[in-house]
């Protein structure tokens, strides 16, 4: 094919196209709804959270997460442009506000009750959980993603995995009764790990172009 | 401005990305001399045919990947992005490990226009792949040289689907080319 008729037939299908943050914002949006009910009938809210909301560690559960739906956010739009680099700083708040959560208490709760509180009442139903309430806003990114041109389809992917995880786990946070950051920075953080990886290998497999 | 194109390159594709075909087209004209010259020059070694190539997959890319274009971002770096991770695609598929430093698109002269060396090459080789319709379609407006209304008349089609189908063609397309470099 000759590079002027190549040019003459991309120029006859020069129908005008939705920039790429309106598809990804549609998806995340729609992802996000559809996690939110499926929280709702499968989940719900524990019962107890007005009194629990008294607790600042409850907070550092919610709010973690959410600043890692936040920073993943920025970095997997910035991820899918050709030319977009990440910020680091995007993703590193949540970890840090975490790890600063996770000092406190080891200074205030005695040695003895460290085990009990990292261990939890549930951290395999954490660990299933917070995958299984991220995979809607997982699979609509990882498809709006696939408008995207991202130079590192892995790193894009690894990074959707976190935007997903960080949507999981907020709302899983407002039903899970284990409140100590060392439990949350255990098992959510594995959570949150094992999308992350598992975006990265669908990335690696998807997001070419 | 370093660089007198990128105004003109910007407003191009603003209009482009508004729908104004005329404008596009005088896009990737506008374009296309830096492309050539750039692949031209980190492909010494490849023949002619390769380098154009790899020209006309990055600019079926480019295409395709328009709407990741933001248009309070300057062109050249984005253009650029997308052509150093399609070069350096091809060369990965031929078996030799490039760099293509962004430095090197600083001084892309345009290359001179010369004949086109890719005579029913490489993109016109994975159209038997398309769909039957698609493939009929891409052949009457890439290698004839038809225009949508025409095509249409010929297949008994209305414009509207010429379009959907040449779009879809595209895509596939690109995606053909991308798995034979796997």
């Amino acid at each position: 094919m000759k590079t002027d008729h190549l040019i003459a037939m991309l120029a006859r299908d020069g129908a005008p196209v939705s920039p790429l943050r309106r598809v990804l914002a549609r998806a995340g949006a729609i992802g996000l709804v559809v996690a939110a009910v499926l929280f709702a009938l499968i989940y719900g809210l524990r019962p107890d959270l007005t009194a629990a909301a008294q607790d600042p560690r409850l907070w550092v559960k919610v709010v973690t997460p959410l600043m890692l739906l936040a920073g993943a956010a920025l970095a997997v739009s910035a991820l899918l442009r050709p030319e977009g680099r990440a910020r680091r700083s995007a993703l590193i708040a949540a970890p840090l506000v975490l790890g600063l959560a996770v000092i406190l208490e080891l200074v205030a709760l005695p040695t003895a009750q460290w085990s009990t509180a990292l261990i939890g009442d549930n951290a395999l139903k954490c660990l299933v959980s917070i995958p299984f309430l991220a995979l809607a806003p997982f699979l609509a990114l990882m498809r709006a993603a696939r408008e995207g041109a991202p130079t590192r389809p892995a790193l894009a992917g690894a990074v959707i995995g976190l935007a997903a995880a960080g949507c999981g786990a907020a709302l899983y946070a407002l039903y899970c009764p284990d409140d100590s950051p060392l439990f949350v920075a255990t098992w959510y953080s594995l959570a949150a790990l094992a999308m992350a990886g598992i975006g990265a290998l669908a990335g690696q497999r998807l997001l070419r172009w | 401005m370093a660089h007198p194109e990128e105004e003109v390159w910007a407003g191009m594709l603003r209009d482009a990305l508004a729908g104004d075909e005329a404008r596009y087209r005088c896009f990737l004209e506008a374009i296309t001399p830096s492309l050539r010259r750039l692949v031209q020059v980190r492909a010494g070694g490849i023949g002619a045919a390769d380098c154009e190539d790899i020209v006309q997959d990055t600019l079926l890319a480019i295409h395709l990947k328009r709407h990741t274009w933001r248009a309070e971002e300057p062109v050249r770096p984005w253009l650029f992005a997308i052509a150093r991770y399609k070069i350096v695609d091809a060369f990965r598929a031929r078996g030799r490990r490039v760099t293509v430093d962004i430095a090197d698109f600083a001084e892309t002269l345009p290359a001179p226009a010369e004949d086109d060396p890719t005579e029913a090459g490489d993109i016109a080789r994975v159209i038997g792949h398309l769909d039957p319709r698609s493939a009929q379609i891409v052949r009457a407006i890439g290698l004839e040289g038809a225009g949508i209304a025409e095509t249409g008349a010929r297949l008994g089609m209305s414009e509207g689907a010429v379009r959907v189908a040449l779009h879809r063609g595209l895509k596939k397309l690109a995606a053909l080319r991308r798995n034979m470099l796997e």
